[in-house]
């Protein structure tokens, strides 16, 4: 008698359940402008649909999560555990395939961290089931739900694998990773992802300079956003990026902050390039160059009076001083490549060699800045000189500054 | 908005009712059992939930009851029948569970699982070697599985599942794995990322650490700027965090420690605030450790609050390898001799 009350009980459930993945996959289809997902902590049962839709939102309510899910899962897990053969056949048979994609939708919104449901999802647009452009909105959703989630941006860059770079909206992409970065703090995924946009689409680098800028200003200790901007930095040097009638005053008053004026009787940019490469023979650098190492050396400048800025507002974090080592560190080691005679360092470089083997072989007596720099930065704490010691190896005790 | 913007700095997260108490004790059999019980109720929808990684979460269990001391409270037999139902007959890679597909992750943890009971020889051993070698590309990077993820944490999987099977030499091309992985990285700190560019990471750091002592190439690594990359992990409250701002998480008592140890400046971390923040995150009710204090515990949390509190030296617990995270006596009785730094 137990056995056929369970027995019972067990396709009630199942029966909800399919009726619940049926209205949920309604949306979909009805909904060509979904946006979001998300679970709506309600734990009674109201005997009313607990799919709820409202302007492009879509909610499942949490009571019924467990056993959709543990449906949904089973059904996905029977398929994958027949053969090979049997599972192509349903995957080529429209039918099918279509009820596969309605458990896969259900089962991924709830649980997107499971590997094997997006590999049937690929399976299925290799097949030509599912379209490439509503996968990219199906992983959108799912990001909205789970901005960390790394499956649905690596599912993305595979469905991008089959479109040319000039087709895809490369803007877009980078709004994905900046909403999923906004709503998830150092979204280590988010930000990555972006550094695979940025790869693909160079030209996206001064808008990507101005929207780090405000983002960090916004995000004080997310370090991701930092991060990315450090290496979006390092990309635009060594694309040679730089943008014509440039002021460089955020460099100018750095080196006036380190006691160094420039020479009013020459240009701007001379007046700089003596200051920061005193004695160098500028004919063996071409002038793209050294107009782009003025521009990023003058963003890192602004970067590193942002952090002072930020800490005199928000009191000190450990982004603002991380940032400004990173930023000052950037001016530094641009300098001394130039100095030696060195192309600049690609980002994804291993091998050559490190600023701090670089700095013993030079001398910076004989050099205004870097000796300001050693002074003006050693008097800032042990820790921040154990830094420089390490990273700038400024370390070494001079005569002169005792 | 990010509401966490106005988290204040540096305060660990850890509640305060814990200050006051005098100095926690391991909860010893209060674990054995959270971990002997995992998984016992058959509806248990976190169980459900967690099936696509269930091969490791077996390793974890396995991993933490053999440094305890207690692997004859699971059940041998069936565990090896999980694992040699779980290889893909096509590939020869694991899958973490009946019905889903096989992928590098999974495929090192089923060798850890095998390597401590001792039953390699009742898997292919051969068909995971070709699994492995068939996902390195040509820049030296691995794939997880054949949809081409890239991730440093593959890179490391591979090693180390080669190493287990004594299968290194005249595998994989080691020369471009190290190759690959010293190209993620970051000069800014000495730490890596899960890719070229990508910001360093400690459980990433742990990997790309641990490639590189299964590699003997410990040489390579900058160890001043990673060594204080590292010790900036720890928070006021002792605990451990993986990157900056973040908060402590007791799975990063095991990424940073042992990559410390590795590098041979384990000492560089205030030991005694450490063990008193992983002991904080034992859940006394259920056992288990969660990821920080007055939070659920799991599985994975457990072996990483054992595999830290091991490393630190804890009585009662068994050494722990910090390049394998699989208990000493294992490592030594497969002849393996991961590189360590001397300590300094």
């Amino acid at each position: 008698m137990e056995d056929e009350i369970n027995v019972e009980f067990n396709n009630e459930k199942k029966v909800l359940c399919e009726k619940i993945i049926r209205d949920i996959n309604a949306v979909f289809l009805k909904d060509a402008d979904l946006n979001s997902f998300e679970i709506i902590p309600k734990e009674t049962n109201c005997n009313k649909s607990p799919v709820v839709h409202v302007e492009h939102n879509l909610g499942l309510e949490s009571w019924c999560a467990r056993h959709v899910y543990d449906h949904a899962h089973r059904t996905l897990i029977s398929h994958r555990r027949q053969t090979t053969q049997q599972q192509l056949r349903t995957l080529q048979q429209q039918q099918q395939s279509d009820a596969l994609a309605k458990y896969l939708n259900v089962a991924l919104l709830i649980n997107p961290d499971v590997t094997t449901f997006w590999h049937i999802r690929r399976q299925l647009v290799q097949k030509n089931r599912l379209s490439i452009n509503k996968e990219l909105q199906f992983s959108a959703l799912v990001l909205s739900m789970k901005p960390k989630s790394n499956e649905a941006f690596a599912y993305r860059r595979w469905l991008y694998s089959f479109q040319s770079a000039d087709a895809i909206d490369w803007p877009h992409e980078i709004s994905i990773c900046e909403r999923a970065a906004d709503r998830c703090a150092s979204n280590y995924h988010a930000w990555s992802h972006r550094q695979w946009v940025l790869q693909n689409a160079p030209c996206l680098l001064q808008s990507e300079l101005m929207r780090t800028e405000k983002f960090i200003r916004k995000h004080i200790s997310d370090y991701s956003s930092y991060h990315y901007r450090q290496v979006l930095l390092s990309r635009a040097y060594e694309l040679g990026y730089h943008v014509a009638d440039e002021q460089l005053s955020s460099l100018r008053d750095l080196l006036a902050e380190y006691q160094l004026a420039a020479d009013p009787n020459v240009d701007v940019d001379e007046a700089l390039l003596q200051l920061l490469l005193p004695n160098h023979d500028r004919s063996s650098v071409s002038a793209p160059r050294l107009r782009s190492f003025l521009y990023c050396c003058n963003v890192a400048a602004s970067d590193v009076r942002l952090c002072v800025e930020q800490r005199a507002l928000y009191g000190q974090r450990e982004c603002f001083e991380l940032h400004r080592r990173a930023v000052l560190k950037f001016i530094v080691e641009q300098c001394v490549r130039l100095l030696l005679y060195l192309p600049p360092v690609s980002v994804a470089a291993s091998g050559g060699s490190q600023l701090n083997e670089l700095l013993p072989q030079f001398d910076c007596e004989s050099h205004p800045f870097l000796v300001a720099v050693r002074r003006a930065e050693t008097a800032q704490g042990e820790k921040h000189k154990r830094w420089c010691h390490i990273h700038l190896n400024f370390g070494k005790e001079r005569s002169q500054d005792a | 908005m990010d509401f966490t913007t106005f988290v204040k700095p540096s305060n660990g997260g850890a509640s305060s009712e814990n200050e006051n108490e005098t100095t926690k004790k391991l909860e010893f059999w209060k674990h054995v059992e959270y971990i002997e019980n995992h998984g016992k109720q058959e509806d248990d929808y976190e169980y459900c939930m967690t099936e696509f990684l269930r091969m490791s979460g077996i390793y974890w269990g396995v991993t933490a009851l053999d440094i305890m001391g207690q692997l004859d409270r699971l059940d041998r037999k069936s565990i090896i029948e999980f694992v040699k139902r779980c290889q893909c007959p096509n590939s020869g890679g694991f899958s973490p569970c009946e019905g889903h597909d096989p992928h590098m992750l999974y495929t090192l943890s089923a060798v850890q699982i095998l390597c401590t009971y001792d039953a390699l020889d009742e898997i292919d051993c051969e068909a995971v070697v070709r699994y492995v070698v068939g996902l390195q590309q040509p820049d030296g990077s691995f794939f997880g599985d054949k949809w081409g993820e890239v991730d440093t944490r593959f890179s490391f999987c591979a090693v180390a599942t080669l190493t287990l099977l004594q299968r290194l030499e005249g595998s994989i091309d080691v020369e471009k794995a190290v190759k690959f992985v010293m190209s993620c990285c970051n000069q800014t700190d000495g730490g890596f990322g899960s890719k070229p560019g990508a910001e360093s990471h400690a459980g990433l750091i742990y990997c790309c650490v641990g490639l590189l002592s299964l590699t003997q190439r410990l040489h390579l690594l900058d160890v001043d700027k990673l060594g204080w990359w590292l010790c900036e992990r720890q928070l006021p409250t002792g605990g451990l965090n993986g990157r900056p701002e973040k908060l402590p998480d007791v799975c990063y008592s095991w990424w940073v420690l042992s990559s410390l140890t590795i590098m041979g400046r384990l000492h560089w971390i205030s030991s005694e605030k450490l063990q008193q923040f992983i002991l904080s995150c034992q859940d006394l009710e259920t056992g288990g450790f969660s990821d920080r204090t007055g939070n659920m515990p799991d599985i994975f949390h457990t072996l990483f609050g054992i595999g830290g509190l091991s490393l630190l030296g804890h009585s009662n617990l068994k050494l722990i390898n910090p390049t394998l995270c699989m208990p000493q006596y294992i490592i030594d009785r497969l002849g393996i001799k991961p590189q360590r730094l001397t300590l300094a």
